[in-house]
């Protein structure tokens, strides 16, 4: 779920450093209660909004999140200003929706805003001197943990990358666990947290870490370009590589329990949807069955520029795929319907990173036969 | 590099003859053009010469300040006193050349010129020439070229002065300047130093601006010798050391970049002039480093380049002459992101340029120049400029200029050689522009006036722009087509109100409107305003003179800039009107004045997340002893 991209245009960048970067991890706010309904006789579950996060543009500190409502397939660009009068930050690498909060995660901000993720209302900032080019982060109760790439070393690569902890009570760092570098995508199952890295191809490795006592307990070596950890609904952990292979994690050996070749490249951000894995290779999106091993194509795409976020609406199926174009231009989204039809295309903010499916059981009113 | 040696060699030897009076000098200039050649073959071109009162007024501060307030230039500044790139006439910042004593000094790695590194101080004189004109400027004048000039006075008396100037924000500014002549010797030195916190209150959150501080001295020293009343040698150096911390967007608060820029430019040129000929050859040796750290991570090159030129002009008639032009650069560039840790290139260009009037007063002027780079497909660059004057009497003169050329930007070091992403056989950028000027003079009684309106439609193919390809790998290529049309006007008025009080204004207003019509890389700019453009500009000065003080009122008034290529809004930069005040006494020996900027503390960016301060203040002292000679 965390696609990287290093940008050489020529001119500022040199001075700049250069360095642009994406990652992208879509989610739903579907209470667990709702979960599993999908249809009674009298409510039916609907996705009623779409929030889109955009990355902003590389030291532009113009991070945006914007909102699209499927129904009336209406695009509000500028959702978060509208509430907070000012662009969220710098670089939004990733949001985590979790228990009615977004918390945003800023690489160039060196900081985590924290929504309410029903009005977008900015409640807190969270900074710290230890946090400097943060990834991704992942919620366990009153603890969070943030994967942080640290500084640069003498040749823009990282020397002091670390899990940072972080007290959501107070909203502060309260510690560290100490990995080895180039972390990414962070996801808690049980009492093990997984964290991948990658950092633009430098490492291929998925590190465990006990997070009874902040030890690690593994750091294995995987295919090549280890991006997103996806949950299945059986809870299992699925690593998707960008070379072109879905690993099934066995948390208990620390270990693979499965790969799945994809014949091919793939996209780094995946989603599940109805016990199948949804990815994008090339301009077609496909789903690697969870029962039956089978792979199927969904959709064809129409020629994606700069692939920067990929998501399933958890209800309808239907395929949101975020183009970064240029990097510095809005990008485009494209909405296909679960049978592949193009549903809906527009330009959104700069480099659309996540989608977050907001949904809502609402009463069904069937017509009365005359 | 011998090759280019012997492209001089070829126009040794000739005869040769002192220059002719100077075309397009407007009735109110008070910077006299004394040294550029360059300018003096470009009948069919308006020229800007910035006041010496707007040059006064942002010493201190970078040759951008003066050029934004008196011409349609937008400048990108990302932050206060941060990288400073131009946009001129809707093209991007590497297609306007800047020329220092006619080398060009635009980055050869970047391919455009920071102007943040160019001090007021560091200059004598500033001049700009709106439209295209690589047959002038050389690669890459597309929009214009700004030309910077330290000419020496062979008859001048010695003028030693000193000035220090303290303002908002820590800024602190130094200068020692000298010139004269003695006998056979002229000299022009110029020695400065600055520095500035540069903690204001970024008024878009109320915070302190962190991580911005800068720090810079220099100097330009020239020097000639007359070897013998035809035959006169000048040496010039030039030397900027420049420190800056690199001001962060707004929000970030991370104290972790900086950069340091040395430049080192320096030239000898031997000038023979004859009765009917001139003959000028010179070379230059000119270094420019950067250094830029983030954390421990550090990113260096540096640029060694040596060019030499040789021009010979002759009179073939009363009313004609011709110049003919060779030049050679030999670069060297180490740099780590390249292949193999560096690159090298040589340039090679021949010109010929004819002058001349036709009749009835009808100037005009033809050039042709062919620049050769293996490996790069570079047009014949011609250009044709005439200038009429349609009515002229003794107090009032009526003028239309017409030009039109065809030019070219070669691709920069960085677009040939940097390691698996650049591509050596990149074709060069090419322009097409087209334009025509009114200007009028009149004068009524003790009323001065000046008018001017241009109108101009120029077309950019092969633009060069770095993107993606299929494995996401950034690489540069020619794909975008760009047209680029508007209008400049400018108009100024100056009249005694009594014995002696005097009122000065000028105005100007740009028109600009430069889309992009084909682009391989993003459908969705297409018909769209380039980024940083302003579609509306509008600059005014006013003046009043009383004895020895003076009040001086500067206005800027920028309109809505896009910041994206398919002009978003949510993005675009709003439009903003800035005010400017200065208060000055000025004696034969001293010169005190007091400036306020930003004085109604308006709110606005000229990027994207960086902000810019509010109201801020600046006394001045300068002290002048003068030598009889």
């Amino acid at each position: 779920m965390i696609n990287f991209n290093l940008a050489k245009n020529s001119a500022y960048l040199i001075l700049c450093l250069l360095l642009i970067f994406t990652a992208c991890k879509e989610d739903e706010v579907t209470p667990d209660d709702e979960a599993e309904i999908v249809e009674s006789d009298s409510l039916v579950l609907i996705t009623t909004n779409i929030l889109i996060f955009h990355e902003g543009g590389f030291q532009a500190n113009n991070a945006t999140i914007g909102s699209y409502n499927p129904i009336t397939q209406e695009y509000q660009s500028t959702s978060f200003r509208d509430e907070n009068g000012s662009f969220i930050g710098d670089v939004q690498q990733s949001v985590l929706s979790n228990n009615g909060i977004f918390y945003s995660v800023l690489n160039g901000s060196n900081a985590i805003k924290v929504l309410d993720s029903a009005s977008l209302s900015l409640s807190v900032t969270i900074e710290d001197e230890a946090i400097d080019k943060p990834r991704n982060i992942a919620v366990a109760g009153d603890k969070a943990y943030l994967s942080n790439w640290g500084p640069y070393n003498d040749n823009f690569g990282l020397s002091d990358s670390r899990i940072l902890t972080i007290d959501l009570n107070n909203n502060s760092v309260t510690g560290s666990i100490d990995t080895q570098e180039g972390l990414e995508d962070v996801q808690i199952i049980g009492n093990t947290l997984l964290a991948t890295r990658f950092f633009f191809g430098s490492y291929q490795h998925l590190t465990f870490i006990n997070l009874d006592n902040n030890e690690i307990l593994n750091d294995i070596e995987l295919p090549a370009g280890p991006e997103e950890i996806l949950m299945d609904a059986s809870g299992n952990a699925w690593v998707v590589c960008n070379s072109g292979a879905l690993l099934k994690i066995d948390i208990e050996n620390t270990s693979i329990a499965e790969t799945v070749e994809l014949g091919g490249e793939i996209y780094g951000d995946a989603d599940i949807y109805e016990n199948a894995i949804y990815f994008l290779q090339n301009n077609e999106v496909k789903a690697y069955n969870l029962s039956s091993g089978s792979i199927t194509s969904i959709a064809t795409t129409k020629a994606i520029q700069t692939p920067y976020a990929f998501a399933v609406d958890p209800v309808s199926g239907a395929i949101y795929i975020g183009d970064g174009v240029d990097f510095s231009d809005g990008g485009t989204v494209l909405i296909y319907s679960r049978d592949g039809d193009l549903i809906n295309e527009f330009v959104s903010g700069i480099l659309p990173t996540q989608f977050v499916f907001e949904t809502e059981l609402q009463v069904f009113e069937e017509e009365e036969e005359d | 590099m011998r090759l280019g040696i012997l492209f001089l060699l070829l126009f040794f030897g000739y005869e040769i003859v002192a220059q002719n009076s100077q075309d397009s000098i407007p009735v109110l200039k008070e910077v006299s053009v004394s040294g550029n050649f360059e300018k003096q073959f470009l009948p069919g071109n308006n020229i800007i010469l910035p006041k010496a009162k707007t040059l006064d007024f942002y010493s201190g501060e970078n040759i951008s300040s003066v050029l934004s307030q008196n011409s349609s230039i937008y400048f990108k500044e990302y932050g206060n006193g941060m990288l400073t790139t131009i946009a001129f006439r809707g093209t991007s910042a590497s297609q306007t050349a800047v020329l220092w004593n006619n080398f060009n000094i635009n980055s050869f790695t970047l391919g455009q010129t920071d102007f943040s590194l160019i001090p007021v101080e560091a200059i004598s004189e500033i001049s700009v020439i709106p439209g295209s004109g690589s047959s002038m400027g050389g690669n890459g004048a597309f929009g214009g070229a700004v030309l910077l000039e330290n000419p020496l006075q062979f008859k001048s008396g010695h003028q030693l002065s000193f000035g220090q100037q303290i303002g908002s924000f820590g800024q602190l500014n130094s200068t020692l300047s000298a010139h004269g002549s003695n006998g056979d010797w002229a000299y022009s030195s110029k020695l400065y130093w600055g520095r500035a916190e540069n903690d204001f209150e970024i008024l878009q959150t109320g915070d302190k601006q962190n991580n911005a501080s800068f720090d810079r001295w220099g100097i330009n020293q020239n020097i000639g010798y007359k070897i013998s009343p035809n035959n006169t040698l000048k040496l010039a150096v030039w030397y900027n050391d420049n420190f800056r911390e690199i001001q962060p967007p707004i929000g970030s608060n991370r104290d972790i970049n900086e950069q340091s820029d040395y430049n080192l430019r320096t030239h000898l040129n031997y000038e023979r002039t004859e009765e009917k000929s001139h003959l000028n050859i010179g070379t230059g040796y000119f270094i420019d480093e950067m250094d830029y750290r983030l954390n421990q991570a550090v990113s260096y090159f540096i640029v060694n380049r040596w060019e030499s030129f040789a021009d010979f002009k002759y009179h073939f008639s009363s009313k004609h002459q011709v110049q003919l032009s060779t030049r050679h650069n030999h670069i060297k560039a180490k740099n780590q992101s390249y292949e193999f840790g560096s690159a090298q290139e040589e340039r090679y260009s021949v010109r010929a340029l004819f002058k001349g009037e036709i009749f009835m007063d009808i100037d005009y002027a033809f050039h042709l120049r062919q620049q050769i780079v293996p490996g790069v497909t570079i047009p014949i660059s011609p250009y044709i400029g005439i200038s009429t004057p349609f009515f002229k009497t003794t107090n009032h003169q009526l003028n239309l200029k017409v030009n039109t050329s065809y030019n070219y930007r070669l691709p920069t070091l960085n677009d040939r050689f940097w390691n698996e992403a650049g591509r050596p056989n990149l074709n060069s950028e090419t322009s097409w522009n087209k334009e025509a000027s009114l200007s009028s003079q009149h004068r009524w009684n003790d009323i001065k006036s000046m008018f001017s309106i241009t109108a101009y439609h120029n077309q950019v193919d092969n633009w060069i722009q770095w993107i993606p390809d299929n494995n996401s790998q950034w690489r540069p290529r020619n794909i975008k087509k760009v047209l680029a049309r508007g209008i400049e006007t400018s108009a100024s008025v100056e009249f005694p109100v009594a014995s002696e009080l005097k009122f000065e204004a000028n105005g100007q207003y740009s028109y600009t409107k430069s889309t992009v019509q084909e682009s391989e890389g993003n459908q969705n700019e297409i018909g769209k305003q380039l980024i940083y453009t302003p579609l509306h500009k509008a600059n005014a000065s006013a003046s009043i003179i009383w004895k020895e003080f003076s009040i001086d009122v500067f206005q800027q008034r920028t309109g809505k800039v896009f910041t994206t290529n398919s002009n978003s809004e949510v993005f675009a930069l709003q439009p903003f009107f800035l005010t400017d005040l200065g208060l000055n006494w000025k004696s034969n020996l001293w010169h005190l004045s007091a400036k306020a900027q930003n004085l109604f503390n308006q709110e606005y960016s000229l990027y994207s997340g960086y902000a810019m301060p509010g109201r801020n203040y600046q006394l001045t002292i300068q002290y002048k002893i003068n030598f009889k000679k």
